[in-house]
């Protein structure tokens, strides 16, 4: 065979597999559901149950990884090519409302937690339904506090800081009252959301970290490293969280409720009683947490609007929110399954009922997340570089003002086009 | 006809390196003159054609000067430290019995072989403040246990002893069997000379290495500049940025922040920099050769 005439054979077979693929790209699926990681596992086991009440109908659970899944849904976005129903995180949920990807749902239940409900409005309008909620309380250790002279963690900062000190004194070199890696934003956005003053100003259009409230808040947050109440490390430098604070390296750790189940995993039911959880302290009295969570968005493109309802609805009746929970240890976005048995019987879970009451969400902009790690870089700055609170604050707020330069060009359009016509603007 | 055929052979790859290589280095080259962002995915209307706004916006961001400096260090420190260890592991695995010669050249050549991220995370392992075998080693010494991975200066020098270690095996294993192409007779001339084994490494030996070793330091060199799993699994770029080089801040701003103009306008840094790099590179070697 000469050179060219297998060239001109290996491109027709090439086209045929062009081809061939264009078929094998259009979906068998009715309901093309994207989800994150275990919440796509538990989706997959509780799919048959919605496929009974649907007859005839196909339902595919694609399970993305956290670390990309937001990339792949802005790339099939920008694609044109979304899923009709995805899991969306909360903080994700505002770059999906600006691309204008996703549709505005009626909430589809009355008892959603108010602030869980809040995360999802956008312009007057739910984008989204609240599936699960997060939150942070304390996790600590209960015999090691009693032997500090403490019956409970305390409910105000200061009091708090009383018992690190306290706690200090009865442990090992090397142990730790506090674990609050450095890499992690999530504990001093929390102290920061316990101020009455928020971290942005004028519609969230600047920075406000230079302002007192947030000073004093870092001024806190860099006293329990400079005392030696927390170390200065990196989650990555943990070996085995779970292990590690059972042997008493740590004594109190604020994070999420996955932990529960994480605790359940790595230590042995003997050890059940060495860790509980406290709802959190705050400046002057119980603090206030953050919220998080995911969603469940239908996608404007979705050509399956009305089963993609039903999808979600069918998602937050009772039974599948405490599924949902028994499956993978989160939290019903709603009221009424807390009460509910597996739920009402762990107390480890009643300090994150009482928490998610005193919840405060975060601002609603797709800049918050860099802006946030922007936040901890700057903390990073002062607990290790020794760079003083106040340059570093303003440092940041500059840094803030540039992140939200476009954000603040948008919104002055969208004005000025609001006062003509509506004309050209898109739904 | 003989260039007709010629060309026929080179076009596959030719179009190969269009389309995947002098096509997007154009875009790349056309985004990092736009605010190409999130909004500008949004509705098209929000992108803007900003001239070197985005150059000069990383003029002043100390994040792209540390980064810079970041991966400039490893490639200053570890393309030198590569080579030397390749060298001297090629020349002693050379000289020892053919017995032991498989098993040591295996051992070497392994992290080349390994996933970068197994092989980061079993050193973040290592370099555990209180529970690695680098601190048990050094308590057990009575030397002090510092916090690697949480130290500026310390985690960039990690980075580097992981990124020399996990790469300087390849090297080994092409300036060895270069130096199996040494023909012997230079040694013996040497020796009936009266030549030391410094004098015959230093005049024989290095000299007759130098073309591979220089490709070797080429080919390190554009390997480290694109330095990237290593301090993404090691630190996240932390503490304080000490270890977030070129690539990681450039994935940073464009994957995770969506500022694409941005992000391009690094990439297009980076490009440049590599290539002034490269052409320095040649030019010393030209030089030294005396061409």
């Amino acid at each position: 065979m000469t050179f060219p005439a297998r060239v001109g054979r290996n491109a027709l077979a090439l086209a045929v597999a062009v081809l061939a693929c264009a078929g094998c790209a259009r979906s068998p699926c009715d309901l093309n559901v994207w989800a994150v990681g275990v919440e796509a596992s538990a989706l997959q086991r509780m799919v048959p149950g919605f496929v009974r009440a649907h007859p005839n109908t196909r339902v595919c659970v694609e399970n993305l990884a956290w670390s990309s899944a937001q990339a792949r849904l802005l790339s099939a976005v920008a694609a044109g090519d979304p899923p009709d129903v995805a899991q969306v995180g909360d903080t994700e949920l505002s770059t999906l409302v600006t691309l204008h990807a996703i549709v505005a749902q009626r909430p589809v239940v009355a008892d959603f937690f108010p602030e869980a409900l809040a995360v999802t409005r956008f312009h007057g309008r739910y984008y989204g339904t609240p599936w699960y909620v997060d939150t942070r309380v304390l996790f600590y250790l209960p015999a090691v506090l009693r032997r500090a002279g403490y019956r409970r963690p305390a409910r105000t900062w200061r009091g708090w800081l009383k018992q690190l000190k306290a706690v200090r004194r009865i442990l090992k070199p090397g142990q730790y009252p506090l674990l609050a890696p450095i890499n992690e934003y999530e504990f001093l956005e929390v102290l920061a959301l316990q101020q009455p003053v928020p971290v942005l100003r004028d519609g969230d259009r600047y920075g406000n970290f230079a302002s007192p409230a947030f000073r004093a808040t870092l001024r806190f947050y860099k006293r329990l490293f400079a005392e030696r109440l927390a170390p200065r490390i990196t989650d990555r430098q943990l070996i085995n969280l779970w292990w590690q604070m059972a042997r008493g390296d740590f004594v109190f750790y604020v994070s999420g409720p996955w932990n529960i189940g994480e605790f359940r995993r790595f230590l042995p039911p003997r050890d059940e009683h060495l860790w509980m959880t406290a709802p959190l302290p705050g400046p002057h009295g119980p603090g206030r947490s953050l919220i998080d969570g995911s969603d469940l968005v239908i996608f404007r493109d979705s050509p399956h609007q009305s089963l993609a309802r039903a999808f979600v609805r069918y998602m937050l009746a009772n039974a599948q929110q405490v599924r949902l929970f028994t499956l993978t240890g989160d939290l019903p976005a709603r009221r009424a399954p807390w009460s509910l048995p597996p739920l009402a019987a762990d107390p480890k879970l009643k300090a994150f009922r009482t928490q998610l009451e005193r919840v405060r969400p975060f601002a609603k902009i797709p800049e918050w997340g860099e802006i946030m790690h922007g936040m901890r870089r700057m903390a990073e700055q002062v607990v290790i570089g020794g760079a003083s609170v106040d340059a570093a604050t303003d440092q940041l707020d500059r840094r803030v003002n540039y992140w939200l330069a476009e954000r603040r060009a948008l919104l002055k359009r969208e004005d000025r086009s609001a006062d003509a016509p509506a004309a050209g603007r898109r739904p | 006809m003989k260039a007709s055929t010629a060309l026929l052979f080179v076009i596959p790859a030719l179009t190969l390196i269009l389309l995947f290589v002098f096509i997007p280095l154009i875009g790349v080259l056309g985004f990092s003159l736009t605010d190409f962002n999130l909004y500008a995915l949004a509705s098209s209307a929000n992108l803007h054609f900003v001239g070197l706004a985005n150059f000069i916006h990383l003029l002043h961001d100390h994040a792209a000067w540390q980064g810079i400096e970041t991966t400039m260090t490893v490639v200053l420190v570890g393309v030198p430290a590569t080579l030397a260890l390749s060298l001297i592991c090629a020349l002693l695995i050379e000289s020892i019995g053919a017995r032991w010669r498989g098993l040591f050249r295996t051992a070497f050549f392994l992290p080349v072989v390994c996933s970068t991220v197994a092989v980061a995370i079993s050193w973040r392992y290592l370099l555990n403040t209180r529970y690695g075998l680098v601190n048990q080693l050094l308590a057990m010494a009575h030397l002090p246990t510092p916090n690697w991975l949480g130290t500026p200066g310390l985690a960039l020098l990690a980075v580097t002893v992981v990124v020399v270690w996990k790469g300087f095996g390849y090297g080994m294993i092409i300036v060895a069997a270069a130096r199996r192409e040494i023909p012997d007779e230079l040694y013996d001339i040497a020796r009936i000379e009266g030549a030391g084994m410094t004098q015959q490494l230093l005049r024989i030996t290095v000299p007759m290495l130098a073309p591979t070793l220089g490709l070797l330091a080429l080919l390190d060199a554009a390997g480290y500049w694109q330095l990237f799993a290593e301090p993404y699994v090691l630190t996240q770029g932390g503490p304080m940025g000490s270890t977030m080089s070129l690539l990681l801040l450039m994935y940073d701003r464009g994957f995770r922040w969506w500022r694409w103009g941005v992000a391009s306008a690094l990439a297009m840094v980076l490009t440049v920099i590599m290539w002034l790099f490269a052409w320095l590179q040649r030019h010393t070697r030209a030089a030294w050769r005396g061409d």
